[in-house]
């Protein structure tokens, strides 16, 4: 479906280059949702807007590319990538506050990328629009279409989000922090709707610091750290079997949250400073595995088994002698 | 038990929300906190538990109410007679970025509290006071002449930390203190903060919607629902056996970390929170709570107690 190979995107500021994403590779399968987790500042917001198409000035795509059922979208035109955003591939943001126009209303605004894409006729649109707000879960469907976003709640507005996101169909679905604005009892609602629209058909590459949300429902996972991948693996293993030190540190400050203990696990010091990563591997000073060549040598991607990847020197293979 | 630092008796406050509407932030709370306990108050955005926070230290006066600080009222006080209680009550806020004066080093943030309650004689005295006061918190001190924006978001709470420990208090209200925090950072402050209880015999009223933070560091919860307290008891017995049905509903929304437990199937709350302006008649609860009976439209449920613990339903424990 999606595939991401190699992708570097980088912003240009005064102080020099800030690679905020390094070298990213990732694959979307048809109706799956594959996850990427990280903590802030770490490229996972850079990497969905570069495959939108959303990078802004001083920020640029410098190198990679992004297959669309294996069209490359980088090398579009901005006419030509309109055509796909939108129809193809949409995008939901973590504030449902502010991603909607406050002075038009809500049901035009849903009904927008349809009379845009599909030039059908009003009519048809607003039908399509009871439709998909319907499937969302919007009670009053019909008339809440007439509604402004300050008439909703943080629930409802992210539901029309993803129901204008999701008006056209897309093949591919990318959720950024989609649920970090709402309340738990909502939020638990939203991720079984996306679960839902999963199963008819739509991918969706979800993007969390919540490794709950991640746990609950993602079928792929990538863990993201200074802008670099350092490990991925399905769900399931990457909870049972973490490799990566930087993996097992997320999952045990959060396991220790939740086992009793008096003294919480934490990984310790800060994420460091784009500008200034080390040579090796990024997470070498935070690393209680820390050997001599982390801080020089880039670690690769070894494949550990099947389907599960790490970027760490702990899992170099031997060299034959 | 030890002895009851503060407590709230029949706390109300409403605000004006334009033509004659009002909001109902906080209506009828009675809680006490004991020397050297962390009460956690969990609750949905909206629900009152910072208006609720804010009122207990006279940062919001109550429309009706008062708070008792060990058994003095201190509601009717003048600001000047209040003010000795004022530096042992302290806060620490939910966003480190906007808590902190951008144009004050470090130096200055943390001897403001100093030079406010007059803790310190000379300026010498007050450096190394704050230099103390960073170690304790875990800044190093050669960062004494830098400006907030040169610390991370965790080192920046550790500060926000400092000022509030400053003057030696007895109550830090803490409202949402690790929520802006990555998780990794989140658990260092968590520690730290529970050092410092230690060390210095803090107690805590710990505010925040996240439910598996507040049963780490709680010894006893309040759950808040609409601006009214629907539970409350010992932390492990109300997670363990949640009697009120908001209760229950928020537990199970907890996304577990754990492929393995995928919440699939269990009952998930409908609808949102009601607004805090039209309140629904009855208990605050019966528009979302699948259990409602005619009683609970009808009449608002008195808090009762059960065992150690307070719940406010009609029908505890129904959905067992």
């Amino acid at each position: 479906m999606l595939q991401v190979n190699h992708l570097c995107t980088s912003f240009f500021t005064d102080k020099g280059e800030v690679r905020a994403v390094d070298d990213v590779s990732l694959e979307v399968p048809a109706g799956k949702i594959v996850g990427i987790v990280g903590e802030s500042g770490c490229g996972k917001s850079m990497t969905a807007r570069s495959v939108m198409g959303l990078v802004r000035a001083p920020g640029k795509i410098k190198s990679g590319e992004i297959l669309l059922d294996g069209r490359d979208i980088v090398r579009l035109s901005e006419h030509e990538r309109c055509a796909i955003r939108g129809s193809e591939i949409s995008m939901i943001f973590q504030e449902p506050m502010t991603s909607l126009n406050p002075v038009v209303r809500v049901g035009h605004q849903v009904e927008e990328a349809l009379l845009l894409h599909e030039h059908v006729k009003k009519q048809e649109a607003e039908a399509r629009a009871v439709e998909i707000f319907e499937a969302v879960g919007i009670p009053d469907a019909k008339k809440r279409l007439r509604s402004y976003p300050h008439q909703l709640s943080g629930g409802l507005r992210q539901r029309v989000l993803i129901a204008m996101a999701m008006i056209c169909r897309p093949k591919l679905l990318i959720a950024d922090e989609p649920t970090t604005a709402l309340d738990v009892t909502v939020e638990a609602q939203i991720l079984r709707l996306m679960k839902k629209l999963c199963g008819s058909g739509t991918s969706i590459l979800l993007i969390s610091h919540n490794l709950g949300v991640i746990a609950q429902v993602c079928d792929y996972v990538y863990v993201m750290y200074a802008g670099r991948i350092v490990e991925q693996a399905d769900t399931f293993t990457l909870f049972d079997n973490p490799c990566h030190p930087y993996t097992k540190g997320l999952l045990d400050s959060v396991s220790s949250l939740r086992s009793g203990a008096q003294v919480l696990d934490t990984i310790p010091g800060v994420v460091p400073n784009l500008l200034h990563l080390p040579a090796g591997c990024s997470f070498s000073m935070r690393c209680g595995c820390c050997m001599e060549k982390c801080a020089d040598l880039l670690p690769e991607l070894h494949e550990t088994e099947p389907g599960h990847r790490v970027r760490c020197h702990l899992f170099d293979k031997e060299e034959p002698a | 038990m030890s002895e009851v630092l503060l407590e709230a008796r029949n706390l109300n406050r409403e605000f004006p929300a334009g033509r004659k509407k009002k909001i109902h932030a906080v209506s009828d709370v009675s809680l006490r906190i004991c020397e050297g306990e962390t009460l956690g108050l969990v609750g949905e955005s909206g629900c009152g538990k910072s208006t609720l926070g804010r009122l207990l230290i006279r940062l919001i006066e109550p429309d009706s109410g008062e708070v008792l600080v060990r058994g003095k009222p201190v509601t009717g006080l003048k600001e000047k007679e209040f003010s000795s209680y004022r530096r042992k009550f302290q806060l620490i806020f939910q966003d480190p970025y906007a808590s902190l004066n951008p144009r004050m080093t470090v130096r200055d943030l943390i001897a403001e509290p100093l030079k406010t309650y007059k803790v310190c004689g000379s300026k010498e005295e007050t450096t190394e006071r704050v230099l103390e006061l960073m170690k304790a918190v875990g800044v190093p001190g050669e960062f004494l002449h830098r400006y907030p924006h040169q610390f991370s978001g965790g080192q920046r709470q550790r500060i926000g930390i400092a000022r509030a420990i400053a003057a030696d208090p007895d109550l830090i209200i803490c409202d949402e203190p690790v929520s802006a925090l990555d998780v990794s950072v989140q658990n260092q402050i968590l520690n730290l903060l529970r050092e410092l209880q230690t060390q210095r015999g803090l107690t805590y009223l710990f505010i925040s919607h996240d439910l598996s933070v507040v049963r780490h560091i709680s010894n006893r919860v309040c759950i808040m629902f609409l601006g009214k307290i629907c539970e409350s008891g010992p932390v492990e017995e109300l997670f363990q056996d949640p009697l009120h049905p908001y209760t229950r509903f928020l537990i199970n929304a907890v996304l577990v970390p754990d492929p393995h437990r995928r919440s699939d199937s269990a009952e998930l709350l409908k609808g949102e929170l009601p607004s805090p302006v039209d309140l629904p008649s009855g208990c605050r609860f019966h528009t979302r709570c699948p259990y409602a009976t005619d009683l609970c439209k009808s009449k608002e449920p008195a808090m009762q107690q059960i065992g150690g613990r307070e719940v406010a339903c009609h029908y505890p424990g129904v959905f067992k």
